[in-house]
């Protein structure tokens, strides 16, 4: 959960990440992050024991992984190394392959900087099989704290809903970052895992499995 | 889930380092828990950063004994995260208009900044995680390494707890009406899996092994403001601490205001009649990583033998509670 606030809002004016238009995340022209607020929480809970009582299951967190950059105090590793780390340790903790990965709920600020490197290590991760790529911080903005929870709870729906969202604000692709991006209008197709990626200061790095309850 | 304690190290008020920390044990506490020496004044890095971080690195050095860290996974916690940084970047924002905040205070005063920090200056590429839990913020942080050490996402991992007093601090204290001294400082615990070897050979002087046996949480809905000031809701989590511990431990009591002190002193004489109480409230105070701070101070106080149990009781505004249990076992 986190809050709008002047406090923040002066803080990441200060470090000049801020756009002046609405975000664009992995667009030519994306200049900066749109902040957000809100909250989210997630019900965990032991599958047998959830299938047990018969409740029904909205999705599986089939892995987790984190990382550090032990590069930067606020930028990314320029090659998002530790970002890729992250993603492959989830994928692993999992037991799912990248080829198996259907939608990836990308960490995707907008800032020229963080947007690069998050590129840079989905092609390193996925190696030419990328699935579609989304950043919904184009429609939610930047929820900081609250980021990670949100973006699992979106990929839940994803999944559920078998709709990969596009993202908002994305009208020029960047051509210089591999990324498959989800088509405008966003796509409708089976999807049963999801990898959501969260990216903090300091080079904290953290990337989630997501799975279909039914799988 | 037990671990063995591979290295440790402190900041606390009148002790820079484990040695200094064991000398003082047998002094009086300071008139104030503050910091007044963090032992890294040669260090040129160390001028640049902010004091928290350097009391953070200072301990988690000394834990790291040399050590290379690039594996190790970090676990920070903290109440208040960089009090000093989000003071600074307030101010400006109210001298010189919020168009003219520090850029470098704001992000140190996000909670995990130091983590971050941390993790680049000893070359961490592992987890990096940050762990807030009010005044039982240092037990909490024990308690996702070992989580860390059982789901084997790690083979060591560094638990680090730092906070730090300022102005601003105090005057909210005394705002709420608390007599509570806040206390500052920072402990650092390297843990392995209960059957790593080395015990002992970085770091603070651990003994022959030094083995977490125990770090259980629980909660009671109370007040927002209040610790827990019931004798029957602080006794099952000190109860099972005696299953653990066996007969005359050591007991670090947790520190709070007299209502809780009471209830607690109650709880502990059910618990454990035979105990040998080490009472640090007056040297650490009201501090949210204070639970790792008595841990490394009761490990200290434990010798070398084999055998000596420690028992750290935590609590929380809020109605939190946190037990640990330290053993020292042949090595």
């Amino acid at each position: 959960m986190d809050t709008l606030c002047r406090l923040t809002y002066s803080g990441f004016y200060a470090l000049k990440l801020l756009s002046a238009a609405p975000c664009r995340p992995f667009d030519a022209r994306r200049n900066g992050l749109s902040l957000g607020e809100g909250a989210a929480f997630l019900l965990l809970e032991p599958m047998d024991r959830a299938r047990a009582r018969g409740a029904r299951v909205l999705g599986r967190v089939a892995g987790w992984g984190t990382s550090s950059d032990a590069h930067h105090a606020t930028a990314p590793h320029p090659e998002g190394k530790g970002a890729a780390a992250a993603m492959r340790a989830a994928l692993a903790d999992a037991g799912v392959a990248p080829r198996e990965v259907d939608y990836v709920n990308a960490h995707g600020t907008a800032t020229p900087a963080n947007d690069k490197a998050e590129a840079l290590a989905l092609a390193a991760v996925f190696e030419g099989a990328m699935p579609p790529v989304s950043s919904t911080k184009g429609a939610t903005g930047h929820t900081l704290g609250a980021a990670g929870a949100i973006e699992a709870v979106l990929s839940v729906l994803a999944l559920e809903a078998g709709f990969a969202p596009a993202t908002v604000g994305l009208g020029e692709p960047d051509p210089e970052l591999p990324v498959r991006h989800v088509p405008a209008g966003g796509l409708t197709a089976p999807l049963a895992v999801a990898l959501s990626c969260s990216f903090g200061f300091g080079g904290n790095n953290a990337a989630l499995v997501l799975t279909r309850g039914d799988r | 889930m037990r671990a063995t304690v591979l290295g440790m190290g402190v900041v606390a008020p009148g002790a820079a380092g484990c040695a200094a920390l064991g000398r003082a044990l047998g002094e009086p506490s300071p008139a104030m828990p503050r910091v007044a020496a963090i032992g890294d004044e040669g260090e040129s890095r160390a001028r640049r950063a902010p004091r928290l971080e350097r009391m953070m690195a200072a301990a988690a050095r000394e834990a790291l004994g040399g050590r290379d860290a690039a594996s190790v996974a970090l676990v920070y916690g903290t109440g208040y995260g960089g009090l000093t940084a989000t003071v600074d970047f307030l101010e400006g924002m109210a001298v010189r208009g919020p168009a003219f905040a520090s850029p470098m205070s704001f992000h140190q005063s996000v909670h995990n900044s130091p983590a971050g920090a941390l993790s680049i200056a000893l070359g961490i590429r592992g987890a990096c995680l940050t762990v807030t839990a009010r005044e039982l913020s240092g037990e909490t942080a024990l308690k996702v390494g070992l989580d860390l050490l059982a789901s084997h996402r790690a083979e060591q991992v560094l638990v680090v707890a730092a906070d730090e007093v300022v102005p601003a601090l105090e005057a909210g204290y005394r705002a709420f009406g608390s007599r509570l001294i806040p206390g500052e400082g920072a402990a650092a615990v390297l843990l392995g899996a209960a059957s790593a070897g080395g015990a002992g050979d970085a770091g603070g002087a651990v003994g022959p092994s030094l083995v977490v046996e125990l770090c259980a949480l629980d909660g009671h809905v109370g007040s927002l403001l209040r610790l827990q000031a019931s004798p029957e809701a602080l006794s099952p989590l000190l109860d099972l601490a005696a299953r653990v511990a066996g007969p005359e431990p050591w007991v670090s009591p947790a520190p709070g205001d007299d209502a809780f002190r009471s209830a607690q002193r109650l709880a502990l004489e059910r618990a454990f009649p035979r105990a040998r109480i080490a009472d640090d409230g007056g040297r650490f105070g009201f501090n949210p990583s204070g639970g790792l701070l008595r841990l490394v101070s009761l490990a200290l106080r434990l010798g070398s033998g084999p055998g000596g149990a420690g028992v750290i009781h935590g609590a929380a505004q809020g109605g939190g509670q946190a037990v640990i249990v330290v053993r020292h076992v042949a090595g």
